[in-house]
């Protein structure tokens, strides 16, 4: 690695990295405890019984007016121009299309600002051997301002709506709805339960803001193949969801028998293959204490995949001892 | 029942299979960027 002289210097400056941090942590307090950041509390926390619709309503009326990004950005570019070494008080959010940034969270919504480059489009368009592509639904309700459109171009694609009792054999197929441009300060409300874009065309950049909605979100997200548009697969849309799973398997790794009134609880969990794979875990640790849970999973469980997976297991369990040697 | 052991490797798995959050079986064109996704990438980190 190649330091200047000047980052150099940094490095060996004690005073000087603690000046930083300390301009680091004033911005982040004054924005989180100024004008903007207030309105946005108040607005979004005066929500009586807050569904996805109302929150974006609230998200789009706050994107109305974007002085606020470019104070933002404006009070971001001045400290880094008095300290190089500054950085923003603020999550990164990078992909390969996207670098941004996340600037207010709430226990509704979260919004972010970022830009895409037409670099970036260019290189993921065009990377060799891409192979088959998806066309992505996200399963969040999304606000979108395009502050700066970059003269893009996007189609639009519209999918079943994924709910609580999605399936794959009932996934059906995403279809390309339409295409236009996008205009500078266009405001783009998309339910990613059933609604997609795909940027087709991008000549400079883009700067978008988006509040994704954390409310009536969708179990997973759907990939369609773009070629032909039949359903690819799916990933949970919460990463929590993903995490309970880690943890219950782990729990049964250790043999952790002290878990499984709270592994019961989570046998109510939103999400149906949580719930699958926690009964898998809870019957891996001890059947006779997970066998009451079976039976109503099998018999109640609100998703026909989980019922169906508990029912064969339940036969199983219950046939003869010779059969269940079989088995 | 008595003495009745289940490896969970050899339990059924659901006809609709969920990958982890994040994870993608194709490339995808470029389309909205979950944001829900990568907070939760970034928190875990």
């Amino acid at each position: 690695m190649i330091v200047g002289k000047d980052l150099r210097n940094w490095l060996a400056d004690r005073p000087r990295q603690r000046a930083t941090e300390a301009a680091i942590e004033a911005f982040g307090s004054e924005w989180g405890l100024g004008q903007v950041h207030r309105h946005f509390d108040e607005a979004f926390s005066a929500i009586a019984a807050p569904t996805a619709e109302k929150i974006a309503d609230a998200a789009r009326a706050l994107f109305v007016d974007e002085g606020w990004v470019d104070a933002l950005v404006d009070g971001l570019a001045a400290r880094l121009h008095a300290d190089p070494y500054f950085r923003p008080p603020f999550r990164p959010l990078t992909t390969d299309i996207h670098s941004g940034l996340l600037v207010y969270e709430h226990p509704l919504v979260s919004i972010a600002a970022g830009i895409s480059t037409a670099v970036q489009i260019a290189a993921k368009k065009n990377a060799p051997n891409r192979g088959a592509t998806s066309v992505g639904f996200n399963g969040q309700y999304c606000v979108f301002k395009f502050v700066k459109a970059g003269g893009a171009r996007f189609s639009f694609w519209e999918a079943p709506p994924i709910t609580a009792g999605f399936t794959a054999t009932e996934a059906g197929r995403c279809e390309r709805t339409g295409e236009r441009d996008i205009a500078d300060g266009e405001i783009l409300v998309i339910d990613g339960r059933r609604q997609s874009y795909v940027v087709e065309r991008l000549r400079g950049n883009m700067l978008i803001l988006q509040a994704a909605i954390a409310v009536d979100q969708a179990p997973v997200s759907v990939e369609y193949d773009s070629a032909d548009g039949n359903f690819v697969g799916c990933s949970a849309v919460d990463d929590t969801a993903s995490r309970i799973q880690m943890i219950t398997t782990v729990l049964r790794k250790l043999d952790c028998d002290a878990a499984l009134p709270a592994m019961a609880d989570l046998l109510d969990h939103p999400d149906f293959f949580v719930r699958w794979h926690v009964m898998r875990e809870m019957l891996g640790l001890d059947v006779r204490a997970a066998l009451p849970h079976l039976k109503r999973m099998a018999a109640t469980d609100p998703h026909p995949d989980p019922r169906r997976a508990a029912r064969a297991v339940l036969d199983r369990i219950e046939a003869p001892a010779g059969k269940q040697q079989a088995a | 029942m008595n003495n009745f052991r289940i490896t969970v490797e050899e339990l059924p798995e659901l006809e609709t299979e969920v990958a982890v959050s994040g994870a993608v079986k194709q490339q995808e064109v470029v389309g909205p960027v979950c944001l829900g996704i990568l907070v939760g990438v970034i928190c875990g980190m």
